[in-house]
């Protein structure tokens, strides 16, 4: 024998290899542990072996263990050392071992790409704008889709009262209204308590702290009420919705339904809409007189108007259509939040990972919605005159 | 089967209560080096419980829960991450990782525990999505958009990356297609015997445990009845009796016998 080299790793690994010439066999002897741990330093001596041409014996019989990674790296070589013309003889392995070898030549040789292919920027994004226009013009469709569903689905229940869901209407008004007044109630009654101090600090440079009761009054009824309920509601309510009807769909309890003859739209989304547009304009009218009421307690304890003039000032300042101004608006927002959050829901596309992407986006819609849908009620309601 | 190696996997004395409702009460488990054990039981008994209290996903009542001869729940975090990476798990649904595709899934136990050039581990990757069977595009695509069986392959692929000593199998033929279930049966008893795997597999499947399991531990009364096929067929509890002579059993147990 001659010139025989031994490569091994450090411990506690124990992978090792030796090389070494033999009656015109160049002999390599695998031994130790050839795991994934010892690999990590072997890989590199391995693929820079080059023994002289012509037959190669590989001896695996010190080999204590071979995994996966160890078999890759050996069948490699071997087929590196084929491919380079070598006749190659391996002895001394276990038929466990054996079996494993067999294993990786079995599997297909083909080298396909882990990742996706590589696309031009330029080129994804016309792909990206294109498949995007296409996708809004489809929503668009399918939402007014959902529209008529909806009112088809309205207009049955007004024929005949009696498939209206009363139990499920009236538990989802208690979730919407009812289970929200400690939450909304203290909302409203802070931003009371903000507006006068605010209001009161500005117009107290002119003396008139007294108009404080007027900003008050207007901004809350006509406003700022509705709009935070509505806000509060859209994402306590309306991503509920998306939430529970997004998870029945991927429950395929929605498809369960239908085989048995229910429409969904009749069986969840009337009951949300309508219990919706009930309990809203009511949380909303508990708002206005907590805030005023937040409003109140400033004005008799900080800024010194006792409660008759309060009172006084108040229904001085605004009118009755003024009140009706901001509830009116309440069942509108209420539509469009329930709209949203059902519609969402019934979209939702894959696992419990689509109900969580399309419960964010009917929270945003919603709010988006019921602010775009205040402003259009302001203009409507200054052209009227009110 | 050596009977002088220690046990991968000891348990003792394993209580386990959920509320007022007793589980396992005094349960002892082993599980040797290089075997596949089924566990098999009615619904209820305990079964995802006991795997999880073995893979330390679930803390027990009481009761010594030992892998690799050390004390599962008095370990460092070391020792924890030690173990963790010699053992794989195929969660009942795959787990996989939704938002990244299946040879990204496979690369997470590499990335956690390895420092190998990345095109080494590219190559372990594609040799692991090769041995379970799926073709070799599927490394690029998401779990989504693979069917049942491929994604329990996929995952299977993800517990075998670092060719771990043992492989804890939660019903992994439910939901297949007969069969697939057959394939994937023979799939794991060639890796078992290739990898020198000890393999513990939660199951419904009297066509799984004829097949290929070496010993069989039946959930029973709190506890288990541990014994081979042969064995358990001349237990006289009634649960068991009936487990293994009802219909489906006689038609399992006959096709391994004709197999044989």
């Amino acid at each position: 024998m001659t010139a025989e080299q031994v490569f091994a790793t450090q411990p506690p690994e124990d992978g090792w290899f030796r090389t070494a010439s033999a009656d015109g066999w160049f002999v390599l002897t695998f031994g130790g542990r050839w795991t994934l741990s010892s690999i990590e330093s072997l890989a590199q001596p391995v693929s820079v072996l080059e023994p002289p041409a012509g037959r190669v014996r590989i001896d695996l019989a010190p080999l204590t263990a071979l995994d996966t990674a160890g078999a890759w790296l050996l069948f490699r070589l071997v087929r590196r050392l084929r491919q380079a013309g070598h006749q190659v003889h391996l002895s001394g392995a276990s038929p466990a071992q054996t079996a494993l070898l067999a294993r990786m030549q079995n599997l297909v040789e083909e080298r396909r790409p882990l990742a996706r292919p590589f696309v031009w920027p330029i080129r994804a994004m016309v792909e990206r704008v294109g498949s995007t226009t296409f996708t809004v013009f489809r929503r668009a469709r399918n939402l007014v889709t959902f529209y008529g569903m909806c009112a088809v689905a309205l207009m049955r229940t007004l024929v005949r009262p009696e498939r209206l869901r009363v139990i499920s209407l009236l538990s989802h008004i208690e979730r919407i209204g009812l289970d929200a007044v400690p939450i909304v109630g203290l909302l409203s009654f802070l931003i009371g308590i903000v507006l006068a101090y605010q209001g009161a600090d500005q117009l107290r440079t002119y003396g008139a702290e007294i108009f404080t009761v007027n900003l008050l009054g207007v901004s809350v009824l006509r406003e700022l009420g509705v709009l935070l309920t509505a806000v509060m509601v859209a994402g306590r309510s309306g991503s509920a919705f998306t939430a529970e009807i997004g998870t029945m769909l991927v429950n395929e309890e929605i498809d369960a339904m239908r085989t048995m003859g229910l429409d969904p739209i009749e069986v969840l989304v009337l009951p949300r809409l309508l219990a919706m547009m009930i309990a809203l304009p009511l949380l909303a009218f508990f708002a206005n007189m907590m805030a005023l009421f937040g409003g109140a307690v400033v004005s008799v304890v900080v800024l010194n108007i006792s409660t008759g003039q309060f009172l006084a000032q108040l229904s001085s300042a605004i009118r009755t259509t003024m009140f009706w101004a901001g509830i009116i608006k309440a069942p509108f927002f209420a539509f469009l939040i329930g709209m949203a959050g059902c519609y969402e829901g019934l979209r939702v596309q894959g696992g419990a990972e689509g109900v969580g992407r399309q419960t964010t986006k009917a929270v945003v819609e919603s709010i988006f919605l019921v602010i775009v849908a205040d402003a259009a009620f302001s203009i409507f309601f200054s052209s009227i005159g009110i | 089967m050596m009977q002088e190696t220690p046990p991968v996997i000891r348990v003792r004395g394993l209580v386990t209560r959920f509320g007022s409702q007793v589980v396992h009460d005094g349960l002892d488990l082993d599980v040797r080096r290089g075997e596949i054990l089924a566990v098999v039981g009615a619904s209820g008994t305990g079964k995802s419980v006991l795997l999880r209290t073995m893979i330390g996903l679930h803390r027990p009542d009481s009761g010594l829960v030992e892998v690799f001869g050390q004390d599962l729940w008095s370990m460092g975090e070391r020792t924890r991450r030690e173990i963790e990476r010699r053992w794989g798990v195929l969660f009942q649904n795959g787990a996989l990782f939704s938002s990244m595709t299946v040879a990204q899934n496979v690369r997470v136990p590499f990335n956690e525990y390895t420092r190998l050039p990345a095109k080494l581990v590219g190559d372990l990757i594609r040799v692991k999505i090769g041995m379970v069977g799926l073709p070799p595009d599927t490394g690029a695509k998401y779990p989504s958009e693979l069917s049942g069986g491929m994604r329990k392959r996929a995952a299977l692929a993800r517990a075998l990356a670092l060719d771990p000593e043992v492989l804890f199998l939660d019903e992994p033929t439910a939901g297949l297609d007969p069969i697939a279930a057959t394939e994937f049966d023979r799939l794991i008893r060639d890796l078992q015997q290739s990898l020198n795997l000890t393999v513990v597999i939660v199951t419904h499947d009297l066509d799984t445990l004829a097949a290929i399991s070496d010993r069989v531990a039946v959930l029973v009364d709190e506890r288990v009845v541990v014994g081979t096929l042969p064995d358990l067929l001349g237990e006289t509890h009634p649960w068991i009796q009936a487990y293994f002579h009802g219909p489906r059993a006689r038609a399992a147990l006959h096709a391994r016998e004709t197999d044989a």
